[in-house]
């Protein structure tokens, strides 16, 4: 019942701001309260979870000063899971992100996925393991701007040597799981930048990855678009089985999680 | 790791991230490297293509030398008489005066001793602040005598040095030749009124330049049949009985010759073909005579000229008086009057033996008539006022310049040759069934493979130069002297045929400018292509990072740069390739024409079919260049690569 006040209380806000028309107002109003309506996601007992993040830490030293931005985090993710990082800004999450994600290594600590410890991978091997096991969806989207659609969903798999065919039905599959199979052929100037974000995420999930890793997703767009992108994990998780860590520090995106982890000042709370 | 046509895929969006910048880039590249193609397409075509069309019809093909030998030469070290000379030059110095005293007792002629020994002087000190260094006067009896005695012990190992000049050199063929020269005649040819220009008394002859394309038979050049071969007469009929001396004249004597009147040096390429052809079509009828006087007969006429001058009054005191020889008669002068006694004649008589016995002057007048047939045409003479084109052309060409040539084995088989050789003997041979008692002028003509042995070749006379010290303090490479110690030279060899050395060096001049033009051009493209690339990489940082992210290798990156950069470069290379064989082309049209004209000419070629280019590509050459730009490409992607790719993805997506 919280949730519902303050989400009237932020269209109330935009509103008056004039932020909002208000008949796209209503519709996002009306979805949100869908999905939060919804139930929420608990994995059955028993189930290994699929990420385990062990006493995690993230030293940053420049030159005298050292900034602790992760401090002793662990935490376990269970497959199918849709979680989100929340947390004041400087917290930490972006840089915890990053370490799950193996696009950084951690000063200490484990990262188990599937079992290994991705903290003590090589490059070669880290970067493997990011094409073959997670998706990656950023603030900006990050499209190669002299790309269409096409070409920009099927990137990923430029690395792992996908036939032609097999690569074009994959992103057709994936364009219409995202809600663009209309747009394929165009570049992404010509996208708006729900649909922009949408292409990305169907280009983090080309090579089918177990986690998708998503560092503010909604960062940069409207509450409706917002809400749309939170449906359409959802979607996703429910069609590919994709487990999800999303970072935000939209408190209302959040709570559409199956769960909510909060840092403060690099640890969780 | 990414295939190739992904990493093209992701190339041509580098491509686009900056079109224009990455236009102008390939637009002042190109410009850059269009010169240096230019240029090397030009010039393979000027020299690689249509030289040697020309060169092959005729004996500028040939990879030749022509040397002579140093034999008297090399008596004198560093042309300077040793002391040990000194003291031999003096005893026969004093000799020859002796003798000179006795015979001009016996023949009851004065003799002053003191006026003889400064005319026999057999050495001078060369500078008046070196007395010490003596240098021998060519023409002292001593001198002669001297030398004599050295070439008479030096013919026994000519055969061996030449044999072991040619092992030295690696020459395949050496032919004997002679350079013949008028040295105790006179020699007169007939004018265009069908006389002969003896000297006369009317003052308006000798006025004005003579013109220079009057041919002149005072010396012969007598040369192997690969030396002549190319330059015969389509229709040569050329016979031994004829009597006529063969002989090739260059093509303006002909043309004078011919009465035809000179060709403007920027005659059409029409016209020029049509003067060859003319001249071939007319050559039966190039036969001319000339009149050989010795110095008994010229002393008469210029006597007989003076004579003519005299009053009366004066004229009464000569007592042999002769007529000058009339222009339209090879014959020696008639005496006109001789009031002499028995004494006056003896005196004469007695002296002009002495100067015959010490002097090596005639006794008796003579005049001979010889006849030659033009049976070849050589290239043009030199002109001072011809062009750049026109010279270089010549140069390359390389005419023996100025020579007539007389193919030596018609010579040989001639009727009267005897008698021809006998005008150019020197005074005292006597004995003429050799031609080499004729002269000591004998030429040697060496055929080599390669142009480079040739240079060889060339390179060695520095050898002769330091061993002789014919041309002191000239600097002399390190790997010659080497040499030269092995080998002490005994041949002085100047290029003939081809100027095949000439244009190796022209080559190497060529290829250093490209290499320094091409170095500069690079060194400016390889900064232009990099400020570019640099560019577009940290353009594209945050797309790199997320790439990274993707799963993307460092390498996965490093290749898409690097086929950015090779497309940059090849692009480059395409456009200024085609850009320099359009401008080619277009000077091509434009100059093509003119240059078969004029190299038809110079080259003095039969075949009116031989075509000159100035398209020329050699592909290895050409092949470098190209290498080189994509070099560059690589290069100048490497370099922002190597700053950029250490970075952490994860700040580049940090930042915004
Ligand atoms: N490369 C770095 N060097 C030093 N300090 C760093 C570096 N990267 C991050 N930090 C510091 O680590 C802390 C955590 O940063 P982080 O980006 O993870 O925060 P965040 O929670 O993602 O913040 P925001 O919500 O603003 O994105 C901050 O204090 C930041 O200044
Ligand atoms: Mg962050």
């Amino acid at each position: 019942m919280e949730d519902r006040k303050e989400l009237l209380g932020k269209v109330w806000r935009l509103y008056k701001n004039n932020e909002l028309l208000f008949e796209r107002d209503l519709k996002a109003i009306r979805s949100m309260e869908e999905m939060l309506a919804r139930p929420k996601y608990k994995p059955e007992a028993g189930v290994k979870p699929v990420m385990e993040v062990k006493e995690l830490c993230k030293k940053y030293k420049n030159g005298k000063n050292a900034v602790e931005a992760v401090k002793k985090v662990s935490f376990e993710v269970y497959p199918k899971e849709i979680v989100a990082i929340t947390g004041t800004s400087g917290s930490g999450k972006s840089t915890l992100l990053h370490m799950l994600g193996g696009l950084d290594k951690p000063t200490s600590g484990e990262i188990l996925v599937d079992g290994v410890n991705i903290a003590k991978l090589s490059d070669r091997k880290l970067s493997i393991f990011r094409n073959q096991k997670i998706g990656f969806v950023f603030q900006f989207f990050y499209l190669q701007p002299f790309l269409t659609l096409a070409q920009n969903v099927a990137v990923p798999a430029m690395i792992n040597k996908m036939k032609t065919r097999a690569r074009k039905e994959r992103s057709e599959e994936l364009a219409e799981a995202v809600g663009l199979s209309e747009r394929l052929g165009h570049l992404p100037k010509e996208l708006s930048g729900g649909q922009m974000q949408r292409a990305a995420i169907a280009r983090a999930l080309f090579n089918q990855p177990k986690i998708l890793i998503a560092d503010e997703p909604t960062g940069n767009l409207d509450s409706k678009n917002s809400a749309m992108i939170l449906d359409l994990f959802q979607k996703v998780r429910e069609q590919f089985g994709t487990t999800i860590i999303i970072v935000t520090h939209d408190d209302d995106i959040a709570n559409l999680a199956d769960r909510k982890l909060t840092m403060h000042d690099g640890e969780l709370l | 790791m990414i295939s190739v046509k992904n990493s093209l895929t992701l190339a041509l969006t580098k491509l686009k991230a900056r079109k224009i910048r990455n236009i102008l880039t390939v637009v002042i590249a190109s410009l850059m490297f269009a010169v240096l193609f230019f240029a090397v397409i030009v010039f393979e075509g000027f020299f690689a293509v249509s030289l040697p069309r020309f060169a092959n019809e005729t004996l500028s093909s040939k990879n030749m030398t022509v040397a002579t030998m140093y034999d008297a030469i090399s008596l004198f070290k560093n042309g300077k008489v040793s002391n040990e000379q000194k003291v031999v030059l003096d005893r026969y110095w004093n000799e020859d005066i002796l003798a000179r005293q006795r015979r001009s007792k016996e023949l009851g002629l004065p003799f002053d001793e003191k006026a003889a020994r400064k005319e026999t002087q057999p050495y001078e000190a060369y500078e008046e602040d070196r007395p010490n260094e003596l240098w021998p006067v060519d023409s002292a009896p001593a001198v002669k005598r001297l030398v004599k005695e050295q070439v008479a012990v030096e013919q026994e190992t000519r055969e061996q040095k030449i044999k072991k000049y040619v092992k030295n050199t690696k020459a395949v063929k050496v032919s004997k030749g002679y350079q013949l020269r008028a040295q105790s005649r006179q020699v007169f040819l007939k004018n265009q009124n069908g006389e002969y220009a003896f000297p006369t008394n009317k003052k308006s002859e000798r006025k004005g330049r003579p013109d220079d394309r009057v041919p002149s038979v005072e010396s012969l050049l007598l040369v192997p049949q690969e030396a002549y071969q190319a330059f015969l007469f389509n229709n040569n009929d050329w016979k031994a009985e004829s009597k006529r001396v063969p002989i090739m004249l260059s093509i303006n004597k002909v043309e004078y010759m011919l009465g035809l009147p000179k060709l403007s040096q920027d005659a059409s390429p029409v016209e020029k073909s049509k003067r060859l052809q003319d001249i071939q079509k007319k050559s039966k009828d190039l036969i001319f005579s000339a009149c050989y006087l010795n110095s008994v007969a010229m002393n008469q006429h210029s006597d007989a000229l003076s004579y003519a001058k005299m009053t009366p009054v004066l004229q009464k005191d000569i007592k042999l008086a002769y007529a000058p020889i009339a222009s339209n008669n090879c014959s020696v002068p008639q005496i006109m009057k001789d009031t002499r006694d028995a004494e006056d004649r003896k005196m004469e008589n007695n002296s002009a033996l002495f100067e015959h016995e010490f002097n090596g002057l005639e006794i008796q007048p003579e005049a001979q008539e010889v006849t030659f047939q033009v049976v070849g045409m050589l290239p043009p003479d030199r002109d001072y006022s011809e062009g750049l084109v026109d010279s270089t052309l010549r140069m390359l060409a390389g005419s023996a310049d100025g020579e007539n040539y007389v193919p030596m084995d018609m010579f040989m088989k001639l009727e009267n040759r005897l008698d021809v050789q006998k005008m150019y003997a020197k005074p005292e041979v006597n004995n003429l069934e050799n031609i080499e008692e004729v002269t000591d002028s004998r030429v040697f003509f060496f055929e080599y493979k390669t142009p480079e042995l040739v240079k060889d070749a060339l390179d060695l006379n520095v050898c002769a130069n330091m061993h002789y010290g014919v041309f002191e303090g000239e600097k002399i490479p390190k790997e010659i002297e080497v040499r030269c110690k092995k080998y002490k030279p005994e041949f002085f060899a100047s290029s003939f045929g081809s100027r095949a050395a000439d244009l190796l060096s022209v080559k190497e001049t060529f290829r250093q400018i490209i290499l320094i033009v091409g170095a500069v051009f690079a060194a400016i493209a390889t900064i232009i292509m990099m400020g570019t690339i640099g560019r577009v990489i940290s353009d594209s940082r945050r797309e790199t990072a997320v790439f990274r992210a993707i799963g993307f290798k460092r390498f996965d990156i490093i290749k898409t740069y690097l086929t950015y950069g090779l497309i940059l470069a090849g692009v480059t290379a395409a456009v200024a390739f085609g850009l320099a064989l359009l401008v080619a082309n277009i000077l091509n049209t434009q100059f093509a024409p003119m240059l078969t004209a004029k190299a038809n000419w110079i080259y003095c070629v039969r075949n009116f079919d031989l075509k000159f280019t100035l398209i020329g590509l050699n592909g290895e050459l050409l092949g470098m260049i190209v290498l080189a730009i994509l070099v560059i490409g690589l290069v100048a992607t490497g370099l922002p690569l190597t700053r950029n790719i250490r970075r952490n993805p994860i700040r580049d997506m940090r930042d915004e």
